[in-house]
């Protein structure tokens, strides 16, 4: 047996790690697909190994990449060409051919089909989607070498952001504007008969590239440009992008350990004041309080600026509207898209996959999860009354105030309030009552949850902790006994039939709490580590 | 025997037509949706920690022999078990791909007690009964120990006691029916100590099902299991995974067994009553037209010879009336010479040399003369 365990163990470790690190270095794997046009050819798409041509070429990107306005086009087809078979074809053999010729390492000729053409590749990229948060975004900022190209730019914001001008036609800078790349060169494959690769989105008019593109005719060539002048630049290589590591071993090479990132410089508000109501407001008695929400606390605790703002850095309101009528807003209305307990961007939906983490599970996995529908539970976020408000001015004013009005102390529970044991008897046949040790689970959840600053603001105290467990009625230093409510002879008894019996109670709190938070040193099947049987 | 296309069409012809009007009939049949206040089990997976309480109160109610490992063995768990003669309820655990080796889902596997169950269809001497409170009971008296239940039954529940060879049943789970009687809960479901098994009525169960998946669908697959499987079963589960992955078999569809069977079961007796009668009657056409198209070639031979011998009788006749005429008409040349030949006797002396001859003729030519007057007329 014991030789199985380790057997076990070390085969299980090793599935982890390769689950972890699969084909580590991996990311520069390109697979050349020409889309629904190559379904209907023989072939399948070629697996292409960009690292080993980078390598073998001397990182000389013009050996295959035409130069498009002074950069490299990062699309291989020569200019102003879609992509087509013929392309790949001729440029990828005559190369191959004229590397054969001078006794070069070369690849496959016009007569090794299958060598390219693989229908199940050895390997597969392990590339994933670039991740440009806050941190990666301020190693940029906060670089010398790059420098804005707009005028009065005391930033080099302008270096990477634009707008496009129509009347103009040209790119120009507005400070204060600067929006996320993927809102206007958002992910799309379709390809143009100039070669472009666009997402079918048009902006002002223009028809914008899609972000991978965009980025890699953009990043790509800068960091070419920097390398060039001899001064620290970015990864020209594809892992250094798309390889998780990589990118954060780099972006952690540049940035101060443990300093906190600091704050954009978009004159984005410090709060906000989220209001139900329209722009002016006669009579405020049938609205909810407003929210005043703390927009650079979170700004902290989350890594991109898309973490809420998915389409544009503009107000929520721009686009959810009251009536969520608005095709723009995708027809949620601002109510919706603040509670929607499904999408991530959402304030509730944000918190709840927050309340997943294994501290907060043990309570949270089987809470309901839309916004409680309780005054008290509101009032946590709605917490500016509708009659405080005169006019647009008293927003910002307004939300200050009420954040800062905010309790910062935590009222904790005095040590002697909190039982220390107690014995569970209302159920006992087979087995002994339990000695459940009171106190020493609250301390053991106290811990886990005492560095949470969103769990101290919606806990509100101490006693919002004990909800976790003595749910379901009004927060109390004495809340009622379980079997006030759960049924001894089990669930499914009258009207109310979704109420667990008391056994289930009892067991689901704690072994629903013992798995999520992974208490493993008490097993859900080891009954008689809670209680004896019975002689 | 070779068949014809004629008579091979007309088989078909008449198959389709004895078989149509049944298909139709079964088609707008009824359609059992269980007894109104039946009741079940519902195993909450999501819930259920692999304790193995509910084999052993199983083992226990049902007075089953005792298994060779402890119940609180759970080592057990690691291979995939089915239902024995002496086991009417197992535990197996799974590790849905999506989950990882974390986070087992144990599913408890009975039998299902199908609101029309396929055992019950397949027994031809009735030792199956599906009971309005919801069981499927087994009535051991009337078993013969064919074993076409532990065939029929998709979940592969029903199991015999092979190593009994006097008098063996088939075994399965009960739902508890005694117990239920005594106004007791199955005794599974009474030891179960996460309530992942709730007794109630179906339709209690479904309410609670769904309001589980409801509040909590991010831990609740969207299907409550045997609610239309197989036409519905008493025992219903909800999980967090595919039924698929956690070894259900989620190819059964959501037609009864006896749906399924009922039209060419009951189709047995019309083939075997009304074909024997249709396929003589096409024998018999077929036949009937052989026989008539016999007799219509007789009768054409017939009219053919007859017709031949008619045209050789009436070549025959003209041959005969040619010959006849030409003798007429050498007679009539000979009596014309007579005649002549008289004539100038009667102007020259009497007793000419042609006399006689003349008079020899005449007397062989004496018949003709009818066909001469005939000819005249």
């Amino acid at each position: 047996m014991p030789k199985l365990r380790s057997f076990q163990l070390i085969t299980s470790a090793m599935i982890v790690f390769f689950l972890l690190f699969p084909f580590a270095g991996q990311a520069d794997i390109i697979t050349i697909d020409l889309g629904p046009e190559q379904s209907q050819n023989e072939m399948p798409g070629v697996t292409f190994l960009h690292g080993l041509h980078t390598q073998s070429l001397d990182q000389q990107c013009a050996a295959c990449h035409d130069e498009k306005k002074g950069r490299p086009n990062f699309s291989f087809t020569p200019n102003d060409q879609p992509p087509s078979m013929e392309a790949y074809h001729d440029r990828c053999i005559a190369c191959h051919v004229d590397k054969k010729a001078a006794k070069d390492p070369s690849g496959p000729m016009a007569d090794q089909c299958g060598v390219c053409h693989v229908r199940k590749p050895a390997v597969v990229s392990s590339g994933e989607k670039v991740k440009f948060d806050k941190s990666l975004h301020f190693v940029h900022v906060n670089s010398g070498d790059i420098k804005g190209t707009a005028m009065g730019d005391q930033d080099n914001c302008s270096a990477c952001h634009h707008q496009y001008d129509e009347p103009k036609k040209e790119l120009l800078y507005k400070k204060g504007e600067e929006e996320s790349c993927a809102y206007c060169h958002a992910t799309g494959d379709t390809v143009l008969a100039n070669g472009d690769q666009t997402n079918g989105k048009r902006v002002n008019g223009k028809r914008v590239r899609n972000i991978r593109q965009a980025s890699h005719q953009s990043c790509v060539a800068c960091h070419q440009g920097l390398k060039a002048r001899k001064v620290s630049a970015g990864p020209i290589l594809c892992a250094g992008c798309h390889d998780d590591r990589e990118q954060a071993q780099m972006a952690s090479a540049r940035l101060k350990k443990n300093a906190p990132i600091p704050r954009l410089k978009r004159n984005q508000p410090d709060q906000v004041l989220l209001t139900p109501w329209e722009k002016e407001l006669k009579d405020p008695s049938p609205f909810m309080p407003a929210v005043a929400f703390d927009h650079k606390s979170h700004e902290a605790q989350t890594q991109s600026c898309q973490s809420c703002h998915h389409d544009t850095l503009k107000k929520c309101s721009e686009c959810h509207t009251l009536g969520g009528r608005e095709e723009k807003g995708g027809f949620v209305s601002l109510s919706k898209a603040m509670h929607s307990a499904q999408a991530g961007q959402s304030c509730v939906g944000c918190h709840k996959e927050l309340t997943a983490a294994p501290e907060c599970a043990g309570c949270h996995k089987r809470m309901p999860v839309e916004a409680k529908k309780d005054p008290v539970a509101c009032a946590a976020c709605h917490n500016v009354p509708a009659d405080q408000y005169r006019s647009a001015q008293d927003l910002p004013r307004l939300a200050a105030e009420a954040v800062a009005a905010r309790p910062q102390g935590y009222t904790t529970v005095l040590a002697d309030k909190i039982p220390e044991n107690v014995v569970i008897e209302d159920l006992s046949k087979e087995y002994e009552p339990s000695k459940f040790p009171h106190g020493k689970v609250v301390r053991a959840i106290l811990e886990k949850t005492d560095d949470s600053s969103l769990a101290k603001t919606f806990h509100r105290n101490q006693a919002g902790l004990c909800m976790g467990c003595h749910h379901n009625s009004p927060s109390s230093l004495e809340p009622p006994k379980c079997g006030s409510c759960h049924d001894k002879n089990g669930p499914a008894s009258g009207s109310d039939f979704a109420k667990p019996g008391l056994k289930g109670a009892f067991h689901g709190q704690c072994i629903t709490c013992h798995q999520e938070m992974k208490v493993t040193q008490v097993l859900a099947t080891d009954c008689v580590k809670c209680h004896e049987l019975k002689k | 025997m070779a068949i014809s296309r004629r008579q091979f069409l007309g088989t078909l012809g008449a198959a389709v037509g004895a078989s149509a009007p049944l298909t139709k009939t079964h088609a707008a049949g009824r359609q059992f949706k269980g007894y109104p206040n039946s009741s079940g089990v519902l195993h909450d997976t999501t819930l259920c920690i692999g304790c193995r309480k509910c084999e052993q109160a199983c083992n226990q109610v049902n007075e089953l022999a005792k298994p060779d490992t402890l119940f609180d063995d759970l080592t057990l768990l690691d291979k995939r078990r089915r239902t024995d003669a002496a086991v009417y309820t197992v535990v197996n655990r799974f590790a849905p791909p999506g989950k990882g080796a974390t986070a087992p889902v144990f599913v408890k596997k009975q039998c299902n007690h199908c609101l029309e169950p396929a055992c019950a269809s397949a027994c031809f001497v009735k030792a199956f009964t599906k009971t309005p409170e919801g069981a499927v009971v087994y009535d051991e008296s009337l078993c013969v120990g064919c074993r076409y239940c532990m065939v029929a039954c998709p979940f592969e529940v029903p199991a015999y006691e092979y190593d009994n060879p006097l008098n063996p049943k088939v075994t399965k789970c009960t739902l508890c029916a005694p117990r239920l009687a005594q106004g007791k809960l199955p005794g599974c479901v009474e030891a179960c100590p996460r309530e992942a098994l709730i007794f109630g009525k179906r339709k209690d169960l479904i309410k609670i099902a769904r309001q589980r998946i409801m509040t909590q669908p991010d831990l609740y697959v969207d299907h409550i299991y045997g609610e239309h499987e197989m036409g519905g079963t008493s025992w219903l589960y909800i999980a967090g995974v595919p039924f698929g992955e956690i070894g259900m078999r989620e190819d059964l569809g959501t037609k009864s067994a006896p749906e399924l069977t009922s039209g060419p079961l009951s189709a047995v007796p019309v083939v075997v009553g009304l074909w024997p009668v249709l396929l003589t009657g096409v024998y018999a056409i077929s036949k009937r037209k052989d026989k008539i198209a016999q007799e219509e070639k007789q009768a054409a031979l017939k009219a053919a010879r007859q017709e031949a011998r008619d045209e050789q009788a009436a070549s025959l006749d003209k041959l005969r009336e040619k010959m006849t005429q030409e003798k007429t008409a050498a007679i009539n040349f000979e009596v014309k010479k007579a005649l002549e030949e008289a004539a100038k006797k009667e102007e020259s002396p009497e007793g000419t040399p042609g006399d006689p001859i003349e008079k020899n003729t005449t007397g062989t030519g004496t018949p003709p003369t009818p066909d001469k007057g005939q000819q005249e007329d």
